[in-house]
């Protein structure tokens, strides 16, 4: 790929790439240097890019990677197994956004992805490199502990 | 409002994107461009970033002495967006409030280099530089990785300094970072010993970061610089929502001024006061929110505000203008605590239960809400609590700080010393925000 396609796509991407860290990171600062970040690394390596067709998909897992580096130097994250029993009721007396981020990793990229960032099934699944399926499976389980009532489909 | 609305809210809510967006690219491609040792970027937010250069431009064309002084000391180019975007320390730089120190040291492949200083007699700001050949992403982390003593070595007393967070681990390498130190109630010495350990973020999946350099520096300071300031007494009352405040003592210092305040707490507690300065000429100095505050057991309180300094401004005159308070009072129904599972039966919102620990005689508690501005966080609970049976006991001492997991929040922990409950019952506060139609005046020079 050539720097002005890489240029124009990111253009057409980066307000995308902005929501969706957004959400994970909870701060508008921070959001906007996970995107700056992202753009960096995916201009640096650039020519590692083999299928340009995957460009979004590739930067979202770019800017996801940024983001849980972010997180990880935060207090660790929640994990589906450590989820306490009355979980649902734990998550529905938070705001909505705080609840989002205390979902369980594997959850939290699905539901921000899928409901937050516009992709759909298809480019969430590629971007988290996993079956249509999981993805799925993952969604309704979040929904369920965020209790919002949202449709699946793609 | 329900979860969907919420959603929906949200939606909208992350349709706004900031202006600074519209720039990624530029700035991304010309990060990836190899700098030399002399040419810096900026490790603030790059929404101030931008705000910075913008302003910066604008001083340098419109502004032949700003633009004379800059040329005569080139790196401060790279310090002027290092401070991002503080008027008091701009101020500062202008009038070449700014002490050079040039020091370097390398250790384990790691070399840090301390810059410059910007000090006055409460506030030091270091301005330094990481390199590393070995590391791709090293990180002096400020609370963790800093200790300061006394030029014999002797350690500061715990409490009389604050390191303040700033910057990120994944500043490129040589950039200038700023480390802001605060000395709220004593005077900075004339000498320091600075003691830095620096950590390696390179590896994307350890969580814990390892130690791989450590520094000491001795850092001797002008007294041109530390001895300036000047303390006004001032004793003036004012009254807002039935409560009476009284200021102080106003201290103007080159990076801040200080606005010290006291009130006698009756039900509710001050949480946040909206006030701004102003001189003859119409400029403002805008306030950056209570930074400490003192509370004592006849119930008088004693805060601490601050503001941008007008130190730089030759003010002749200067006016106070109160808009208004945010008021903390206690809320007459308990919230019942199930300390054994760490959830509450119900919360203020935005409050949450992080955890519950138990100690050898009792519990660690931590709790975390949402901060009310940009710079502060409160109690969350008043300090009497009680079990079920309703024999009541008080906190002693509680801790509040930053929230790691999301800058706008913050955290408060404290110990519930000999007790053995599994439940307790602790009485949380509710905020409430006061607007004057008429703005309290008080004449401060």
């Amino acid at each position: 790929m050539v720097e002005a396609e890489f240029t124009a796509r990111t253009e057409d991407l980066k307000a995308r790439l902005y929501r969706t860290a957004l959400v994970y990171l909870g701060s508008e600062a921070i959001a906007l240097e996970a995107v700056d970040e992202t753009v960096c690394r995916g201009f640096q390596a650039l020519k590692k890019l083999r299928q340009p067709d995957y460009f979004e998909t590739w930067m979202t897992r770019i800017l996801m990677n940024v983001c849980k580096k972010e997180l990880r130097h935060r207090k660790r994250e929640l994990t589906v197994e450590s989820l306490p029993e009355r979980a649902v009721e734990v998550f529905d007396a938070l705001p909505l956004k705080e609840a989002i981020r205390r979902l369980p990793a594997e959850l939290k990229d699905v539901v921000i992805l899928r409901y937050f960032s516009g992709y759909t099934l298809k480019e969430a699944a590629e971007s988290l490199s996993l079956p249509q399926g999981t993805v799925v499976t993952r969604q309704r389980r979040a929904l369920a502990l965020l209790r919002l009532e949202l449709t699946e489909e793609e | 409002m329900n979860r969907n609305e919420e959603y929906i809210s949200l939606l909208a809510e992350l349709e706004r994107t900031p202006p600074a967006l519209e720039y990624t690219v530029q700035r991304a491609k010309a990060r990836t461009k190899k700098s030399s040792r002399l040419r810096r970027c900026v490790a603030a937010p790059l929404s101030a970033l931008f705000a910075v250069f913008l302003a910066f431009m604008a001083l340098v064309n419109l502004s032949p002495p700003f633009a004379l002084a800059m040329s005569r000391i080139p790196v401060l180019k790279d310090l002027a967006a290092a401070v991002g975007f503080s008027p008091s320390l701009t101020a500062a730089m202008e009038h070449d409030y700014v002490q050079p120190i040039g020091l370097e040291q390398t250790d384990h492949g790691v070399t840090m280099r301390i810059e410059h200083v910007i000090v006055d007699q409460k506030h030091l700001n270091i301005f330094y530089s990481l390199h590393s050949d070995v590391y791709s992403y090293v990180y002096v982390y400020p609370m963790q990785g800093v200790t300061l003593s006394e030029a014999d070595g002797t350690p500061l007393g715990v409490g009389s300094f604050t390191v303040v967070t700033t910057g990120t681990p994944y500043t490129p390498d040589g950039n200038l970072q700023m480390m802001p130190i605060e000395f709220s109630y004593v005077d900075i010495p004339g000498s320091l010993r600075l003691a830095c350990t620096v950590a390696d973020y390179s590896d994307d999946e350890n969580p814990d970061p390892p130690v791989v350099a450590s520094f000491e520096f001795s850092l001797d300071f002008d007294p041109t610089y530390t001895s300036q300031g000047e303390a006004v007494s001032l004793e003036k009352s004012f009254t807002v929502d039935g409560q009476n405040l009284t200021v102080t003592t106003v201290e103007t210092y080159p990076t801040y001024l200080r606005l010290n305040l006291s009130y006698r707490a009756n039900a509710a507690w001050l949480d946040q006061i909206f006030l701004y300065l102003e001189n003859e000429k119409g400029e403002r100095f805008e306030s950056k929110g209570i930074w400490a505050e003192n509370h004592y057991d006849t119930g008088d309180v004693e805060v601490q505000c601050r503001l941008e300094s007008p130190f730089f401004s030759e003010s002749e005159s200067l006016t106070l203008y109160v808009t208004g308070v945010t008021w903390l009072d206690k809320k007459e129904e308990p919230v019942k605590i199930d300390l054994v599972r760490g959830i509450a039966d119900f919360l203020p919102m935005g409050t949450t239960v992080e955890s519950a620990i138990r100690e050898e005689n009792g519990w660690r508690l931590t709790f975390s809400g949402v901060k009310r501005n940009a710079t502060s966080g409160y109690l969350l609970f008043d300090t009497d609590y009680h079990d079920e049976a309703g024999n009541e006991y008080s906190l002693g001492t509680w801790e509040v700080g930053d929230c790691q997991d999301d800058p706008e929040r913050f955290t408060v922990a404290f110990s519930l010393e000999n007790y053995l409950e599994d439940m307790v019952y602790l009485l949380p506060f509710t905020a409430w925000r006061v607007d004057l139609e008429n703005p309290v005046e008080i004449k401060v020079k």
